[in-house]
Order: structure tokens, then sequence, then C-alpha cells
């Protein structure tokens, strides 16, 4: 009986700290952008750069005022998303639920499942094709899918052991310095984030993931998260992973949960 | 006999060029290859390889040899960024 109070208690303990991890590491995350950038309020991180600098917020809200160069691609990717029958697939048929869902942990594979795991899954069960990871159809259907949660909050859930295993990978890579560059995502994003690199302006990781998939003037086009990962990566000079591999989802199931509380946005254009 | 020794002298020094050549080249590759594993690998390394292989086959043995140690360097900084990015975290 005392062994099984001591066991008892021992795992009740575990859970705690597990639990409390993700959200003392987000209040830290907060408390530090808060010390950087004192002016900006939590909800507007989800503007990214826009929040910080206004000469750029005057530009990006004239686009948005306007009709944002994405408009056309979203609406194509609502007509792709019955169009391809996702809507007949469990995990996508409620699109707004499955942009809140996702990333979560799944027991059964043990493997984090981010939205656009799951759009190319369901894609290929119900064309027999295989779906692109980074831009295109699966962003645009991404986009679609994610515009139909806006104005809810990200709420990314990190209870079980083993979604506690793959936030620590996660957070292990934002942290992590790679490259030629021997840079992190953190170096960036989290310590310089509101300063200028040559002549663009870092933006908080803080808010990054309200906006995905997002539109990049760059680009020209619609990228997912895991296409701006890889070109992070280059940046950096370190290999770039293939989007939507495990150290990828892991990364996203981390930085998501930093983003937890923010409200997820349409306003997906940036420089 | 003195065109024959310098022949043999010469045979004898491409040999040890294609030896240290094959070597360093063996280094970076398999340096390369443990960096990929753990998704730690700079992102020119493989064209590094590839291009010394060119220049060595070109017959350009310097440069090729030049570059493959300069490969094999940029794994051995990748190995030992994979060390401390499993300690990896805030600073604040």
């Amino acid at each position: 009986m005392k062994k099984l109070i001591t066991a008892a208690v021992g795992l009740s303990f575990l859970v705690g700290v597990a639990s409390a991890d993700v959200a003392s590491d987000q209040k830290a995350f907060i408390n530090h952008f808060k010390t950087i950038l004192p002016k900006v309020e939590f909800a507007e991180f989800s503007n990214g750069v826009y929040a910080v600098d206004e000469g750029s917020r005057e530009q990006f809200e004239e686009i948005l005022d306007g009709i944002p160069p994405y408009e056309g691609a979203v609406e194509k990717g609502g007509k792709e998303y019955l169009k391809f029958g996702l809507n007949k697939c469990a995990s996508l048929a409620d699109p707004a639920a499955a942009r809140i869902k996702h990333p979560y942990f799944d027991e059964a594979s043990q493997q984090v499942v981010t939205l656009e795991s799951a759009i190319k899954k369901c894609y290929a069960k119900q064309t027999g094709k295989k779906l692109g990871s980074k831009k295109g159809k699966i962003a645009r259907i991404s986009a679609w899918i994610s515009d139909q949660a806006v104005g809810k909050k990200i709420n990314v859930i990190v209870k079980s052991a083993g979604a506690k295993a793959a936030y620590a990978k996660g957070k292990a890579t934002f942290y992590a310095k790679r490259g030629q560059f021997n840079m992190s995502c953190a170096d960036c994003h989290v310590y310089n984030a509101g300063k200028k690199a040559r002549a663009d302006i870092l933006s908080p990781a803080l808010g990054h993931t309200t906006h995905v998939p997002m539109y990049r003037a760059k680009w020209a086009g619609l990228g997912t998260l895991h296409r701006r990962y890889g070109g992070c990566y280059k940046n950096m000079r370190a290999k770039p992973l293939k989007a939507q591999t495990e150290a990828y989802r892991n990364l996203e199931f981390f930085h998501q949960a930093m983003s937890n509380g923010l409200e997820i946005t349409d306003a997906r254009y940036r420089k | 006999m003195k065109k024959i020794l310098i022949i043999a002298l010469s045979v004898f020094a491409l040999s040890v060029q294609a030896d240290s050549f094959k070597s360093a080249i063996k280094a970076a590759e398999t340096g390369y290859k443990a960096n990929l594993a753990v998704n730690m690998a700079w992102r020119d390394t493989g064209k590094m390889i590839k291009q010394a292989k060119k220049l060595y086959a070109a017959g350009k043995t310097d440069a090729a040899m030049a570059l493959a140690h300069k490969a094999h360097t940029q794994t051995v900084n990748a190995t030992k960024q994979t060390a401390l990015a499993k300690n990896a975290g805030p600073l604040f």
C-alpha cells in the first residue's frame, strides 16, 4: 500500500512537472518579449513584425485594406478542399476545429500530427495521389482551413509523456545552434526580435504560427510553416530538412505551443 | 637510368596524392553522413564533396584536396554543434 501511494504521488508529481513545463516555458517566453518589446500588447504579436515596426505596419494595413494578393489562392483552396473530398475525412470534416486541434500528439503512432500532415494523409486516401508539403495546393487548402478558425485561439495541448518528449525535442531544435553561421531559431526570433538584420526587421517568434500558411512577397505565393523552416535553415547555412519530417513536426509542436492563447488570423501577408 | 628514376618517382608521387585525396574525401563523407543522421549537417558540405570529386577527376588535385579538407572541417564543426545541441535551451 505504501509503495502504491509512493508511486501515485511520484506519478502525479511527474505529470505536474510535465504540464508545468509548457506553461512555465511560455510564461518565460512571453516575459522575455514583454521586456524587449514593452510597447507591444500580447494580442498584437499575431501581426508579427508589423506589431513592431510602424512604417511596415502602414504598408501591411494598406495591403489588407485592398485585395490581399493571396485572397484568390485561399478561395481556390476552399474549392479544392471540397473537390478532393477532404471534408469526408473525420480529421478535417470540421475545418475550424481541425485548425485548432492541430498540431497534436497522437498516442497511437507516438508522433506529432500537424494540420498539413493530416491534409496529406486525407488527400492520399481520397485521391490515391501524393500531395506536396510546402507550397501550391497544400498551402492553399491549409490556408482556407485556417481561415475558418479566424478569431479562435491557438491551444496546443502537451500532456502525456510522449507528447512531452516530442515537445522537448522541438524545443531543443528551436534553441540549438546549427549551420555554418552557428545560429539558432531563437538567436533571430527571440533574442534579437525587433532588431534589423540587413534591411529586414526580425520577427518575434511569439505569434509566428497565428497566420500560417503565410503569403510572402519574396515567394510571390503562399507557403507552409515548414517551407519557412527550410528557408531559415538555409539562411543559417544548415541543410534544410524535408518538410513534415519528425524533427520539423516536433519543432512546430513547440513553436505553436509558445503562441497558445493568441488568436488565429487571416492576415497572412509577410514581406 | 635517370629517366626511369624520374618516372618511378612521379608515379610514386601520384599514388601518394591519390591515397591522401581518397582518405580526405572519405573522412569528409563519413562525417557528413553522421551529421545528416542527426539532422545537423551544414548546407554546403555535400556540394563541397561533389565539387572536390569533380576537381580530382579533372586532375586538379591540389584544389580537390583543399576542398575535401574544408568539407571535413565543416563536418567536425557540425559534430561539435551536435554535442552542444543536446543541452540547448533558452538564455532567459
